[in-house]
């Protein structure tokens, strides 16, 4: 196996005394487009920020190229193009002053590149960043990451605020990006649609921990769905059932996500007293979902289902 | 490093016109109309208003330049670039340094500029009298890296946070001690050496605060540890302790007399001699209030065998107390520490106070309400459209001693004494 451009030991953070992350052991494997998943306040950005050197981890350990992240040197971070969360910029630039500033120090920042996304989006050089629509500043964050030609890139929420056509484009790119094999990309996002088209791997991160971390064919593999008839709920019973993610009421049926079903899951299913159990296909968005709800045991906002209802 | 000071610069000269606008009324505000020509030392004031308005310049950049970053997407965005993290520091640095200069430097040397085109019809202001000032206005620049290490740094309560502004002050103080006190050559070194130390803790403080501290969990790391930390904190720490407790304990009771001092000045008596006067303080350790107690030292500095106006050598020891004095070594040429000295106030024969300074050579006399009123040298006192002949050679002025006149039967008794290389002279104005 190829050494991860990516890896962290035990890394945890705390703030105060929260702890962020926790025991977090992860690696990034190289060629592959890697998507960071969680619900907001999980540690996704923290951890990224970790990774780019930025964050001192309070213990742990997390390389990036084989080197501490916090050692990272300028020729280091030449390598990797990092979009930040929420597509910063400095307002009272223009686009053109933008790249200029940006790409000042980098040996390898190509104006056409550059030139060609900014384009793409329909901005104008002169244009001042406050000026520009969210999404144009995402276009402008994803030009600055890409015009330096890096191996690595790291995006945090790269869709954020983007339109349709212009979040498909930024699926293309990153695909693109990575179509060779030689170069990586690191995405966190809560676009999971966007995530299934274009990820190799998928890391799940709840309450500071990594509860899932596979490729995306495994996940998909791993995660099944059961769609129970039942006339009495027996909670103890349901929450017996072995590899249960969720359980979720919804109208008479009960649905359950399982992760590695296998006989003693179905035994399990059995054990309910059900009148009619059907396997249902999952898309992957429902199965991410399934593990993200279970942290926060959330249901519809209007409160007619019961928290009591959900394993 | 250029495109971080460039883009710093651009960032924060919107705030320079502004701290020059007000640095400049703080200036502007020196400059003397007839009736402030009368007690007026411009140096000083110019010293005090200018670095007053350049420190808080200088504190509002560094914190104009910090706390923006410290937005999470600002500082991610700023410190992931191909340049090291202190690199990044010194563009912000540098850009500030820049942007104080002109803050503070442009509406001084206009002032300045104007005083001089308008010559002693004000006050007998020269460029190099903004040195001084210019000195302490630099020095204050330590706000900024100050202020940026106070933004950076971890620290749970606001007042703990300030401490590195404390080790500004000092710098700034310990200028301002130089620029008024003509001291002797180690205290001007050790003066200068608590300034340089003082800016590097600072300026090292701050860059290892805007570097690592804002990376590390709170107070957790060992790598929060540095040398600039710990010598800049518990300096800033005593400091703040020594004063609390000086406003605690009494300003009297902590610097009440203990022993007994003396100190000499040059004072003429009736006879016309010079003589040394010594001033011995004793200890009062009833109100804690020192009385004077003055005492002749009984040397007669004239050569009575001579005459009356031949001085001996009063030694390298002797120092005059001119108002402003730059402390330069003499290798340092003495055309860029011309002194604008101010003789503090003299009497006419009708007891009208008059002002007078000191510039090469010259003594300027204001009188308040008219203003500039003559020059006096050693052939005698020109009217503002005559033009003086003679110079005085390194004059100082002398204590009266019991009041008494040398040119008898004139009643000139509270005019000034003054003794130059050449010899002895009393002002004679009658106003």
């Amino acid at each position: 196996m190829m050494n991860p451009i990516i890896q962290t030991k035990r890394l945890t953070r705390y703030f105060d005394r929260q702890a962020v992350v926790r025991d977090l052991d992860l690696s990034v494997p190289p060629g592959q487009v890697t998507a960071l998943l969680g619900l907001n306040g999980a540690g996704k950005t923290t951890t990224i920020r970790i990774i780019m050197g930025l964050l001192r981890p309070t213990r742990g350990s997390c390389q990036i190229f084989g080197k501490d992240s916090s050692e990272l040197s300028p020729d280091d971070r030449m390598r990797i193009g990092y979009m930040v969360e929420g597509h910063f910029l400095y307002s009272r630039m223009s686009v053109r002053e933008c790249a200029r500033f940006q790409g000042a120090g980098y040996s390898r920042w190509n104006d056409t590149q550059f030139d060609r996304i900014v384009k793409h989006f329909g901005i104008s050089q002169s244009t001042r960043v406050g000026h520009l629509s969210r999404g144009q500043r995402a276009g402008v964050s994803l030009a600055l990451v890409l015009a330096p030609d890096p191996e690595l890139l790291v995006l945090d929420d790269p869709a954020l605020g983007l339109d349709p056509v212009s979040r498909r484009a930024l699926n293309e790119t990153l695909v693109e990006f990575a179509a060779d094999g030689q170069r990586t990309v690191l995405l966190s996002s809560h676009l999971l649609d966007d995530v299934e088209r274009i990820a190799d791997r998928v890391m799940l991160m709840i309450d500071g921990r990594l509860q899932v971390d596979t490729t995306l064919d495994d996940f998909r593999r791993r995660v099944a769905g059961f769609a129970v008839e039942v006339d009495v709920v027996d909670s103890d019973r349901v929450a017996a059932i072995p590899g249960l993610i969720e359980a979720r009421r919804l109208g008479p049926r009960l649905h359950l996500t399982v992760a590695d079903a296998d006989e003693e899951t179905s035994a399990a299913i059995e054990r309910l007293q059900a009148t009619a159990v059907e396997p249902i296909e999952l898309p992957f968005s429902d199965s991410v979902l399934a593990w993200l709800s279970r942290s926060r045991n959330q249901h519809s906002f209007l409160g007619r289902h019961h928290a009591g209802e959900s394993t | 490093m250029n495109a971080i000071f460039r883009k710093e610069l651009k960032d924060i000269l919107r705030w320079t016109r502004l701290g020059m606008i007000v640095i400049g009324l703080l200036c502007w505000n020196q400059v003397p109309d007839d009736f402030m020509a009368f007690y007026y030392a411009f140096p000083r004031y110019l010293r005090q208003m200018s670095v007053i308005g350049s420190g808080v310049f200088a504190l509002v950049l560094g914190l104009l330049q910090s706390m923006f970053d410290l937005r999470t997407d600002a500082r991610t965005f700023l410190l992931h670039r191909p340049i090291s993290s202190s690199d990044i520091f010194r563009g912000k640095l540098a850009a500030g340094f820049v942007a104080h200069l002109l803050g503070w430097g442009i509406p001084m040397l206009l002032v300045v500029i104007y005083l001089e085109s308008i010559g002693p019809e004000k006050l007998p202001v020269t460029w190099s009298d903004a040195l001084l000032p210019a000195l302490c206005c630099l020095v204050s620049f330590l706000f900024h890296p100050a202020a940026m290490w106070m933004a950076c740094r971890e620290a749970r309560w606001i007042g703990t946070r300030c401490l590195p502004l404390v080790l500004a002050f000092v710098a700034v103080s310990t200028s301002d001690l130089i620029a008024q006190r003509p001291f002797r050559e180690w205290g001007i070194l050790i003066s200068i050496a608590i300034v340089v130390v003082t800016a590097v803790v600072t300026v090292a403080g701050a860059r290892h605060a805007f570097t690592r501290q804002t990376c590390l969990p709170f107070g957790e790391s060992r790598e929060a540890w540095s040398w600039s930390n710990s010598i800049g904190l518990t300096t800033a720490s005593i400091v703040t302790f020594v004063v609390v407790a000086i406003f605690l304990l009494g300003y009297s009771n902590l610097f009440r007399q203990v022993g007994q001092t003396s100190e000499r000045r040059l004072a003429v008596a009736i006879d016309g001699h010079v003589w040394e006067l010594e001033r011995t303080r004793y200890p009062s350790p009833v109100l804690g209030v020192a009385p004077t107690q003055p005492s002749l030292a009984g040397q007669n500095l004239t050569n009575q065998s001579d005459g009356n106006n031949r001085f001996e050598d009063v030694g390298q020891e002797w120092r005059g107390r001119p108002l402003d004095v730059l402390p330069a070594p003499r290798w340092f040429p003495p055309e860029l520490i011309e002194r604008f000295r101010e003789f503090s106030s003299t009497a006419s024969t009708k007891d009208h106070s008059l002002s007078l300074y000191e510039r090469n050579g010259h003594l300027y006399l204001y009188s308040q309400y008219t203003g500039w009123r003559g020059t006096v040298t050693p052939r005698g006192i020109f009217t503002p459209t005559e033009t003086p002949q003679g110079r005085f050679n390194n004059a100082i002025a002398l204590e009266h001693c019991a009041r008494h006149t040398l040119a008898r039967g004139k009643r000139i008794g509270g005019q000034r004494i003054f003794a130059d290389d050449s010899g002895i002279y009393q002002l004679d104005i009658d106003e």
